[in-house]
């Protein structure tokens, strides 16, 4: 048997590992292990590394099957990601499902949307290729596969695909363009059943707060915060005594859908938050994956323009210690590279006042309404304010 | 001023170019178009032409097509070819135009590389480099550890890999650092580490090392500048009342608290400032009087 | 006697620039002791140093450096019109100023000090106002860490269709120069966002003390003096550009303002204007190599706002030429109208679209973010307000409306009433 990949396993070996990979189900598990950003053999790899790895396995589903459990991996992609790689390999993985299923059209959309502007040929024909590369592709032309592939069931795309007709396009991502149009018109008979004429705008709905997050062991009481202005405090003292929002974000994030996106949303929820006169009965707070780069004036500059208005129960917060115990607890979806982020997927949480996670909200975009729903719902710790779901309404409704 | 005389002057002159443009075959596109296809053309004429192609390129997208065939085509000269480069660099900047042709584009930088023309060679590694490309990014780390294989000088290299700090090769940018192939790329070296919080002992020892070479200490000031600002500014204290140390450090270091800390906020502030005043009546550099001399405005308001 | 002038709305001296648009004054007698008008002469200091300023009777279609008012005992106010004499701006903050003298005894009323205060072209800099621009940016910058980070985060792949290879490129960038231009007089009221003309040769800009000068490797050295030394960008100090051309003696690679001017055709019509875009816009970008030469890092390079304020420059001074004010006139504008309506443009690209990133609005034809926030304000003006149209970017000077105008100008583009 082979040995474990990790992190001093070399990218050429994964990369074989990931050729040999066939269906059977240790070798589709491998592939699937390898989707978690925390996969060890991430560490230490540079952001381009890990989408060629992340790529090169999650194209690979495709060809061995892309099982329930990695479809979140791919969608995730679809929605949020520009890398035109990690988005071609995504939409490849999708052809690997057994259904053809409606639902999967939204999110091939927004794919499109994400890399219209800044696609780029990219091929999966040999790991670390060099250029000229023998058949490369695009991440739009894999998109519109994927489209086509879907037929008749992906009929919703077909006038945002008309619409390209009319855009010039190199040639690849014509010919995939011109095909997918004509499978989408194919006389047949959609595969799903005919009870769900349109697509449900949040498809995979259980999946939204998906891979839940198993909250194990006690919160990092402990951990220490530097705020964005530079004052001290403990995890104890900001997430206790009331509900919280909290969300996980870098400033040197390169892709707006991640976290430029969460920390605007998170001024959002501040915004509907005070609306609903809750601005001191639930804490939001942002926290920095990059503590030791994220010093105060750029977490305060971050969420400046973004929106976020700072108050004592509002912050932006980087560790300055106990970042292990909070990535521990959190179960945070993140790697590092010798100096910076590597990769991360999106991730929110709901903590009662107690900073213990109630609910977690990850990898597909979470909506404000919903976090602040799960939020007002959080329960109070009876011992310290005695106020429970209804008094917190109570209380909102005084001020 | 006359407005109304400064109008007519303007009038005339734009009049003048009008009629200029139009009688000036290079922009006429199709004019243009035939002397590009003509290999026995004058150079001049064919790079006019390519710059011409370039103003309509919005208008008739269909002309990128012709300009990467250029750019990419090893049988033109070079000076054409980075004609046709800094035309379609340009037109980058038209996002919509140029979505369409991007994925050749970038293709085709990728494919020359390796040309043996250094001038486009490093346009077209600084252009991917900027899109943090991952081919280029292996091919300049293929370089900087086996120089053999470099594509261009070391600091060059490491300059081009700074554009994407989402990388791994701090470790490795840490022993240039130490074994430096050039005094450049040392300093290159050390200002890529600062986006690396780890590397922070290594710049804040570089910086008060007195052996090291002035612009190896001065580039380790500014990467600490940004990577860590409060432990500079103690450092920076130090080093600008130190009469025995380097002019241009000193003077930076001056330049350095003048614009980003408040010279009398604080009693130990105060107390620098008055040191700073008395700095500036025996300073021997006129860097360094200079700077204090600015210091001294700025806390004077 | 006593004699109160407010400037721009404001009592204070921070409401006290203008540029060659006419801005508002109000002009009236503190506890008079007086039983009639008084006549009183409102004139630039005497004697005449630094900026020069001109004035006229609210509704008067000309200005004099000296006025005669006759101001009404009771204290009701006057209504005047103040602006700065073209040709003749400041230099330094409060280098001028209005006097108010009475005629009968030549008493000094009230002396209001003023700066004329214009963008330049950066090559025509005295020290001390380069030093102070260089200074502001320093300090958006904060050597990474400020406010400055905002910009490239706007001008990324992600948002550039808002902003380029669309109708509303001139707009927007104007937009986003005035954004920044608030942000630097928010630290120092008397900087100016200066221009680099990249149509001559910049001697004085691409200084050690200035813009900088590369080393070998194309990385800016600077004086040991100057504060953009500690710029720093997307996690690293430095910039790096090397120009294509001599910059002592050349222009960059680009068509000469007249040329420019010119691609309105005949008609002189905004559709031609347009093609600046490329020439000069995009060919004064590719005339160096660096940060400024990709969309992604090109406003991680401050040269990049001056290579803008140039391409505004060029469109205000077209729009002065040609009297392009009127936002009903296609050749103003073009398209009129709104997303949506027939022959409409791209979203945040018509005449009566808000733009991205100022209206905050993210997600479906927009970027999925807005960094930045609303647009910033101004104590001078109520324009172009926290959400600006295209529209709201297009008569800057007030000649059609006086309440659009946006409290910049330039040097040599005139104000002149419709």
């Amino acid at each position: 048997m082979a040995a474990e990949l990790g992190e001093r396993s070399r990218e050429e070996d994964v990369a074989t590992r990931v050729e040999a990979a066939d269906a059977s189900p240790d070798q589709v598990s491998m592939l699937v292990e390898l989707m978690r950003e925390r996969h060890p053999v991430y560490r230490g790899r540079s952001t381009n590394a890990t989408i060629r790895m992340r790529g090169y396995a999650m194209a690979a589903f495709e060809r061995v099957g892309l099982p329930e459990p990695a479809l979140l991996y791919a969608l995730e992609e679809l929605e949020s990601g520009r890398e035109p790689y990690l988005v071609a390999a995504a939409a490849k993985a999708l052809r690997g499902l057994i259904r053809r299923e409606r639902r999967l059209v939204p999110f091939l959309l927004r794919a499109i949307d994400n890399v219209r502007y800044h696609d780029d040929m990219v091929t999966f024909e040999r790991y670390l290729p060099t250029w000229p590369a023998e058949s490369p592709t695009t991440a739009l032309a894999e998109v519109f596969r994927t489209l086509g592939w879907l037929g008749p069931n992906a009929a919703l795309a077909l006038p945002r695909l008309t619409d390209f007709k009319a855009i010039q396009l190199p040639p690849v991502t014509r010919a995939a363009l011109t095909r997918a149009i004509s499978e989408i018109q194919t006389d047949g008979v959609p595969e799903e059943s005919s009870c769900c004429r349109r697509a449900d705008p949040r498809p995979f709905g259980i999946l939204g707060r998906s891979e839940p997050v198993a909250a194990s062991g006690a919160p990092p009481m402990s951990a220490r915060f530097e705020d964005q202005d530079g004052l001290r405090l403990t995890y104890r003292d900001f997430f206790s005594g009331r509900p919280s929002v909290v969300v996980f974000f870098y400033t040197r994030c390169t892709n707006p859908n991640k976290c430029s996106l969460t920390i605007t949303k998170l001024a959002e929820l501040q915004k509907q938050t005070a609306q609903l006169g809750l601005s001191e009965s639930v804490r939001t707070a942002a926290i920095t994956y990059d503590p030791d780069f994220d010093l105060p004036p750029r977490l305060r500059a971050y969420g400046d323009n973004r929106g976020v208005v700072f108050a004592d129960d509002h912050r932006l917060l980087r560790a300055t210690r106990g970042f292990d115990a909070i990535a521990t607890y959190f179960e945070l979806g993140v790697n590092y590279g010798p100096a910076a982020v590597n990769q991360h997927r999106i991730e929110a949480f709901v903590l009662d006042d107690n900073g213990r996670i109630t609910t977690s909200f990850t990898r597909l975009q979470w909506d404000v309404r919903q976090i602040l729903d799960e939020a007002i719902a959080a329960p109070a710790d009876g011992r310290r304010s005695g106020r429970g779901r209804s008094e917190l309404f109570g209380a909102a409704g005084t001020d | 001023m006359d407005v109304s005389e400064y109008r007519r002057r303007t009038n005339q002159q734009v009049a003048a170019a009008a009629k200029r443009t139009r009688q000036e075959a290079p922009r006429n596109l199709k004019a243009a178009s035939a002397t590009l296809e003509r290999r026995e053309a004058p150079e001049g004429a064919r790079i006019a032409a390519v710059r011409a192609m370039g103003r309509d390129i919005r208008r008739r997208p269909t002309l990128i097509d012709r300009l990467i065939a250029l750019l990419a085509d090893g049988s033109e000269s070079a000076k054409l070819r980075l004609e046709a480069l800094d035309v379609l660099q340009g037109a980058t900047f038209l996002v919509q135009t140029f979505a369409a042709k991007r994925p050749q584009y970038l293709e085709a930088l990728r494919s020359i590389m390796d040309d043996p023309d250094r001038d486009l060679r490093r346009r077209v590694i600084g252009a991917l480099a900027r899109e943090k490309d991952e081919y280029v990014h292996r091919r300049l780390l293929e370089g900087l550890e086996k120089p053999s294989k470099a594509l261009v000088p070391p600091a060059k290299a490491i300059q081009f890999l700074g554009y994407d700090v989402h990388a791994d090769y701090f470790p490795l940018l840490r022993r240039i650092v130490e074994q430096p192939p050039t005094a450049s790329a040392q300093r290159e070296a050390i200002r890529v580490l600062a986006a690396d919080p780890k590397s922070r002992p290594l710049l804040t020892k570089i910086l008060g090392d007195k052996d090291q070479p002035s612009g190896v200490r001065y580039m380790s000031a500014l990467a600490l500048q940004s990577l860590a600002p409060t432990q500079f500014e103690g450092i920076a204290r130090k080093i600008a009342l130190d009469n025995r140390e380097d002019h241009r450090l000193r003077a930076a270091s001056l330049t350095a608290l003048a614009q980003y800390t408040e010279p009398q906020a604080t009693a130990s502030q105060r107390a620098f400032t008055r040191r700073v005043e008395k700095l500036g009546e025996r300073a021997s550099s006129p860097d360094v009087k200079r700077a204090t001399k600015a210091y001294m405005a700025r806390v004077r308001g | 006697m006593d004699a109160r002038l407010t400037i721009n709305g404001g009592p204070n001296a921070s409401t006290a620039y203008v540029g060659w648009a006419p801005v508002p004054a109000q002009l009236s007698l503190v506890d008079p002791l007086s039983p009639g008008p008084v006549e009183v002469t409102v004139r630039n200091q005497e004697p005449q140093t630094g900026g020069r300023i001109v004035f006229a009777l609210a509704g008067s279609p000309s200005s004099e450096p000296a006025l005669p008012v006759t101001v009404p005992p009771d204290g009701s106010p006057v209504d005047l019109l103040i602006a700065g004499q073209f040709g003749s701006p400041s230099t330094a903050d409060g280098d001028t100023a209005v006097e108010v003298v009475r005629q009968a005894t030549g008493e000094l009323l009230v002396a209001t000090r003023l700066m004329v205060r214009v963008r330049k072209d950066a090559d025509t800099l005295t020290t001390a106002e380069r030093d102070r621009f260089l200074s502001a940016l320093a300090g958006l910058n904060d050597r990474g860490m400020g406010a400055y980070s905002d910009y490239p985060n706007i001008h990324t792949s992600a948002g550039s269709p808002e902003a380029h290879d669309n109708p509303g490129f001139l707009p927007w960038h104007r937009a986003f120069l005035l954004d920044l231009e608030r942000e630097l007089q928010a630290i120092d009221p008397s900087v100016s966002l200066h221009y680099w003309r990249f149509d001559e040769p910049g001697p004085n800009v691409f200084t050690r003390g200035f813009m900088g000068v590369p080393a070998a490797n194309g990385l800016l050295q600077f004086a040991a003096t100057n504060p953009l030394q500690f710029w720093a960008t997307a996690s690293l100090p430095g910039i790096v550009r090397r120009p294509l051309f001599n910059v002592a003696t050349e222009p960059a690679s680009v068509s000469d303002e007249a040329t420019t001017l010119a691609l309105g055709g005949s008609g002189h019509r905004y559709v031609g204007l347009r093609d600046m875009e490329g020439d000069p816009h995009g060919f004064a970008h590719t005339s160096f190599t660096g940060f400024i030469r990709s969309i992604g890092t090109a406003a991680n390079d401050p040269l990049f706002f001056m290579l803008h304020a140039n391409a505004d420059r060029l469109w205000a001074k077209w729009q002065w030429l040609h009297r392009r004010f009127d936002l009903t006139s296609a050749s103003t504008f073009t398209p009129l109208g709104a997303f949506g309506s027939p022959g409409a443009a791209r979203i945040g690209h018509n005449l009566d679209d808000t733009m991205w990133p100022w209206n905050q609005v993210v997600g479906g034809d927009r970027p999925a973010t807005a960094p930045g926030g609303n647009f910033p304000p101004s104590l001078l003006t109520a324009a172009p307000g926290p959400i600006p149209t295209v529209g709201a970017l297009i008569d800057y000077q007030g000649v059609r409306t006086p309440g659009s105008r946006l409290g910049f100008d330039y040097d040599d583009v005139p104000f002149e009433a419709s």
